[in-house]
């Protein structure tokens, strides 16, 4: 029984990296994430500070993150690390899908554009935990995290909702996103002793 | 003559405004999809019960929840007389 060790976390980023055809690039030193933050700072959609320090950031298929992979610390555990690589990957699948230009449009001019999306991302991190342990993360906490995303008290009430009604398929049985079935099929394979087993 | 103008009118907004408006946080089956009103009163999906029957197997479709909360994809029930008996 392995568990959940950096080796394991490496591994699994670089699997889905080679699925998503995705780089990872290390956010604090990144100069464009600089010029992003200012951006984002100045249309109200995230404070710079905490951009830069507390937020994972998918542009196109290249993730920034403010974290050294399999390195755990106060704010990004080793299961935090995993979870986030799911959560961006799946805006990788929400680009590919819409393409860049309505992506771009719906995540940066419409609060209801990127609250859904997120939503819809951190989506992930609540199949993965229901995966781990069996139980379902708050919908309501889940969404309050929106709060640090410039959207309205309406916008996160409707992420409310579309993580509730996630979780009750999940508990279910089901598997919403695909990139959350793909991190799960690989930690089927290389961590099943990651999951709680339930009676 | 007056009614012309009016009906003019009417047609015109009718036609300029498609939009199947929604009150914001309601949810609803489309088929196979279900979807909730967002902040812009617009029905958005929550997700694909098809899609998620394909990713998580077996049958899943589009239901209200028992308890009236919202709608979402649900398994469907298996009948055991289908099955030749429930083991």
């Amino acid at each position: 029984m392995s568990g959940l060790t950096p080796a394991l976390v490496s591994e699994f980023w670089q699997y889905m990296m080679h699925r998503y055809n995705a780089s990872v690039i290390d956010k604090r030193s990144a100069s464009e994430m600089q010029a992003v933050s200012l951006l984002l700072g100045r249309l109200g959609i995230v404070d710079r500070e905490s951009f830069l320090r507390h937020f994972a950031t998918t542009i196109g298929h290249r993730i920034y993150i403010p974290f050294e992979i399999g390195l755990a610390t106060a704010d990004w555990s080793l299961w935090g690390q995993l979870m986030v690589c799911a959560h961006e990957c799946q805006h990788i699948v929400q680009y590919d899908e819409l393409g860049p230009i309505k992506f771009a449009w719906q995540y940066v001019a419409k609060t209801a554009g990127r609250a859904r999306l997120e939503a819809e991302a951190y989506r992930c991190q609540l199949e993965l935990h229901f995966w781990r342990t069996g139980q379902l993360l708050s919908a309501h906490e889940l969404a309050s995290s929106l709060k640090s995303y410039g959207v309205t008290d309406a916008d996160i009430q409707v992420a409310e909702t579309i993580l509730r009604m996630s979780g009750e398929s999940v508990r279910r049985g089901a598997v919403i996103n695909p990139t959350s079935r793909a991190a799960i099929d690989w930690l089927n394979v290389h961590a099943p002793e990651l999951r709680t087993r339930l009676s | 003559m007056r009614v012309l103008p009016l009906l003019i009118c009417v047609v015109a907004v009718g036609a300029c405004d498609p939009v199947d408006h929604c009150r914001v946080n309601d949810t609803r089956c489309s088929g196979p999809v279900a979807q909730v009103c967002d902040s812009d009163t617009r029905w958005v999906e929550i997700m694909n019960c098809d899609e998620v029957a394909a990713q998580s197997g077996g049958a899943w479709t589009c239901q209200k929840l028992d308890d009236g909360s919202g709608h979402t994809c649900l398994p469907v029930e298996q009948d055991a007389g289908e099955e030749g008996g429930a083991q």
